[in-house]
């Protein structure tokens, strides 16, 4: 659409009827115009992605720069690519990255096909009230922060919490499950699956709604039970949503909850809780080391848009849709 | 009101996202300013006149004690400093949220003391560093700018310093200039030279005792039940933090290398660096002092001396755990602890002076620890480098300064600390007693300027009280460690310094804790001197 609104412009600009390039602009143009009320709803969303999307992409410039937010951009010397030299050899960053991938995978295992489940499980039940209950109860934590999530959290098993105490009577000593690093994965894992589980069956329930009715009444009719129609109908009736929303989580690969993992990290110590993201605000934003941090978010994103754009052949590989 | 947390509690909102976008900005001059700390000339000490009541300790670099608040304030200042128009400053607040100015009678009141009309941005201590960050990387920094270049607060900002983001004050105030600004002359000598950098002096100190570090509040009431006889050594003081620890109550509510520094001083674990004496630096986290401090704190894990929680609790829970009566310790920095923390009840204590004193170690086989000497000041006020050229401007904002730095029991210094009489405040038996309403404290929020008011011992408690404080630090002053490397630069820790101090403390809450052997200790040594720690050594050891 920009490049329409450009052409536009330079059409009027040079007035030349017999030209048959003009004249087939010219039909846009009056394309254009036709719809411009169409058009007019885009420029606000086109807008957003330039702004708040592509310009700051010239930002990653930074991590080639031993940057310094006083002296500005240009003042700020090139350092080719000592960021990345930086970056592979520190430990922290190593651990970072570590870190960050189980994690991911620990989620892309457990918490992506949690939803499914439970929206498979839900489908299941014949009473709408207590559909409707259930959903609401599930959706509930969704809408908490995440300071409040891990409050809560730690209440129930930290050091001076019921669990506590229970394992305790039971002559297992004092466990903090909330600070120790060898479970913490697991933990954090577990808080995701907690947290988002209810609010991941909405795109679940609405593909499952849109399986014809037709087709379990005529697997009911072929004998099927409802284990069979489960397995037969509904979830071949949703794979498609399944891999879309798998290829769009595979983006965000190396993206971890920032804010849960940076406000646990005291609790574990960086060794099992420094994420890419939270390694990026230590040693950008407080750190002071801009170009190291902006080279460490570069590394992410090259990685995500590596993954998006490899799982997407994979899919339309494989017969399923893709994405694009 | 209290100032009382040195961790840094982390902001929960930027990621990097803002990092990459914060480019096109910035100004001024690439030129770093060359200096060095031999260049320094400081600004020549004046003292305010001495009034009733006042107390001046015979021992070397104790603060002044006063057992008396003038009845009737005298201005320190003869003219309102201002120009009549617009001051930004960017300050931090340990209180509420202030009202709107059409609200607030203490903000409408010093704005018309000062000729001057105070845009105030505020932060909170968990958003400092990050606020920092952003203003300087903005372009756009207040007249005024708290800068607090110590670890855990803003140390990278120590960076935008040395690239002449913020003026060199020299001109104005070092030596003989001093005269213009007598308020700022009267702070502390000691705290103008340790806030010094590369010789230059680049903003106004808020003072604080040197002694600032090491002394917690304690239970003192709970040592008087064991038996009330105060440690001598480190096993007597390992018995009683493991008899204050039962069940129900334990000795301490966090692990921090600051919540328990008492035992890093006990065990005579160098500040920062020990100076050998061939000149060369060591670590303290390299010293065999350090390995029997945390050799003592992981054996006082095990016997159950900390809250359970202690590893993840912040500030804020800490404290709760204080006020509620669970734990023994708390605090670190003597004077603000026993000025303000003790005013805070505690669950089951009656008599707070009696019950709560800060707890002076002793040295491992005797004797005295070895506290830490401190900076002396809790960050600066520093003026901007776009204002460079304006001198009458520069000489406005001092100024400004001038007047916030006013001395203890001054009309100025009674505005701020204590607000306006009969709203925010009245005066019972000669004591400046604040409202008990938190609404008229909030009008307050802008009061974090460079006042002495944490240069000077005034506990409006029983008569004795200021005297009994400057005693107590009568006893630990002769003892402190300096920091060799106190008015030092390396280039390398300007970088890396607050990823490597995070590198200490969570390996020390880690160790402590029981989640890592003693034994990491090595791996930590190795990491850090592999992470820039052997950098920073060079780099202080060349520095002259």
């Amino acid at each position: 659409m920009t490049v329409a609104t450009t052409r536009h412009t330079a059409t009027a600009g040079t007035p030349s009827p017999t030209d048959s390039r003009s004249a087939r602009s010219a039909g846009t143009v009056s394309r254009i115009l036709r719809e411009r009320w169409m058009y007019l709803f885009i420029v606000p969303g086109v807008a957003y992605f330039v702004i708040f999307q592509y310009v700051p992409l010239f930002g990653n410039l930074v991590a080639f720069k031993n940057y310094s937010p006083f002296l500005g951009f240009n003042a700020s010397p090139w350092v080719g690519l000592q960021n990345f030299t930086d970056l592979f050899s520190d430990p922290e960053f190593l651990t970072a990255l570590k870190n960050t991938a189980l994690i991911s995978l620990m989620q892309i295992l457990f918490a992506f096909p949690a939803p499914i489940a439970l929206a498979l499980m839900l489908n299941s039940l014949i009473s709408e009230k207590a559909k409707r209950l259930v959903q609401s109860v599930v959706y509930l934590p969704h809408f908490f922060g995440w300071v409040i999530v891990i409050s809560i959290w730690q209440a129930v098993l930290g050091g001076v919490g019921p669990m506590a105490s229970l394992l305790n009577s039971l002559g297992h000593g004092h466990e903090n499950v909330m600070a120790d690093p060898h479970t913490f994965l697991a933990l954090v894992t577990a808080q995701v699956v907690w947290k988002e589980v209810g609010w991941g069956t909405i795109i679940f329930f609405a593909a499952i709604s849109a399986i014809p009715v037709e087709r379990y009444e005529a697997a009911a009719v072929d004998g099927a039970n409802s284990f069979r129609r489960m397995w037969h109908v509904t979830l071949p009736g949703i794979s498609n949503v399944i891999v879309l929303l798998l290829i769009l989580r595979l983006g965000t690969v190396l993206s971890v909850g920032f804010e849960q993992l940076l406000l646990q990290q005291d609790a574990v110590g960086s060794g099992a809780a420094e994420v890419l993201d939270t390694f990026g605000y230590y040693r950008g934003v407080i750190g002071g080391q801009w170009g190291l941090a902006t080279a460490a978010g570069l590394f992410k994103g090259v990685i995500g848009t590596v993954l998006v754009i490899s799982a997407n052949r994979i899919a339309k590989r494989t017969g399923s849709g893709g994405l694009f | 009101m209290n100032r009382l947390n040195r961790r840094s509690f982390l902001g929960l909102t930027a990621g990097l996202a803002g990092a990459a976008a914060l480019s096109a900005c910035g100004g001024g001059s690439s030129a770093s300013p060359a200096g060095a700390p031999k260049d320094l000339l400081l600004p020549d000490s004046v003292t305010p006149p001495a009034l009733p009541g006042q107390l001046s300790s015979t021992v070397g670099g104790v603060l002044p004690a006063y057992t008396q608040y003038p009845a009737s304030p005298k201005p320190s200042v003869s003219a309102p400093p201002g120009s009549g128009g617009d001051i930004t400053t960017m300050q931090v607040n340990y209180n509420a949220p202030p009202p709107a100015l059409s609200g607030n009678i203490w903000q409408q009141e010093l704005n018309k003391q000062l000729n001057a009309n105070i845009k105030a941005t505020l932060v909170t201590d968990a958003d400092l560093a990050q606020k920092t960050q952003t203003f300087i990387a903005s372009g756009d920094i207040p007249d005024i700018f708290y800068l607090n270049l110590q670890p855990n607060k803003a140390p990278a900002a120590l960076g935008a310093v040395l690239q002449g983001a913020f003026i060199e004050l020299s001109p104005y105030l070092g030596g003989s200039h001093s005269k213009d600004y007598p308020n700022l002359a009267a702070l502390p000598a000691v705290s103008w030279k340790n806030s010094a950098i590369q010789g230059g002096l680049y903003g106004v100190p808020r003072p604080v005792p040197a002694a600032n570090t090491g002394q917690p509040l304690f239970r003192a009431d709970w040592m008087q039940r064991l038996g009330g006889k105060a440690p001598t050594n480190a096993d007597e003081v390992y018995a009683m933090l493991k008899a204050f620890s039962t069940n129900k109550t334990w000795a301490f509510g966090a692990v921090t290398p600051w919540d328990q520094e008492f035992v890093l001083s006990m065990f005579g674990v160098p500040n920062n660096w020990r100076l050998n004496s061939d000149g060369t630096l060591t670590s303290y986290i390299e010293t065999d002092e350090f390995e029997a401090a945390l050799e003592f704190l992981v054996k006082l894990w095990k016997d159950g001396g900390f809250h359970p929680n202690a590893a993840s609790n912040n500030y804020s829970q800490e404290q709760d755990l204080w006020t509620g009566g669970s734990t023994g310790f708390f605090g670190g920095n003597m004077l603000a602890s026993l000025t303000y923390l003790r005013g805070t009840p505690i669950k089951g204590v009656a008599d707070m002076v009696g019950s709560i004193k800060p707890f002076i170690a002793p040295g491992k086989d005797g004797g005295a620890a070895g506290f830490y000497q401190g900076p002396a000041s809790y960050g600066m006020f520093s003026i901007p480098s776009t204002h460079a050229k304006d001198e009458k401007k520069v000489r406005e904002l001092l100024s400004v300064l001038n007047y916030f730095a006013a001395p203890f029991g001054s009309a100025e210094y009674t505005l701020i600390n204590y607000g306006v009489e009969g709203h925010n405040y009245t005066m019972k038996d000669g004591i400046p007693t604040p409202s008990q309403n938190p609404a008229m404290l909030a009008e307050m929020a802008g009061q974090y300027v460079p006042s002495p008011i944490e240069a000077s011992i005034y506990d409006p408690g029983p008569p004795n009280e200021s005297a009994t404080i400057q005693k107590y630090f009568e006893q630990v002053t002769p003892s402190l460690v300096p920091d060799p490397t106190m008015t030092k630069v390396s280039q390398t820790r300007v970088a890396k310094g607050a990823t490597l101090d995070k590198l200490i403390q969570d390996e020390f809450k880690a160790i402590v804790s029981g989640q890592k052997p003693l034994s990491e200790l090595d791996t930590l040594r190795k990491n850090w001197k592999a992470q820039g720690g052997d950098a920073v050594r060079r780099e202080f050891q060349d520095s002259k």
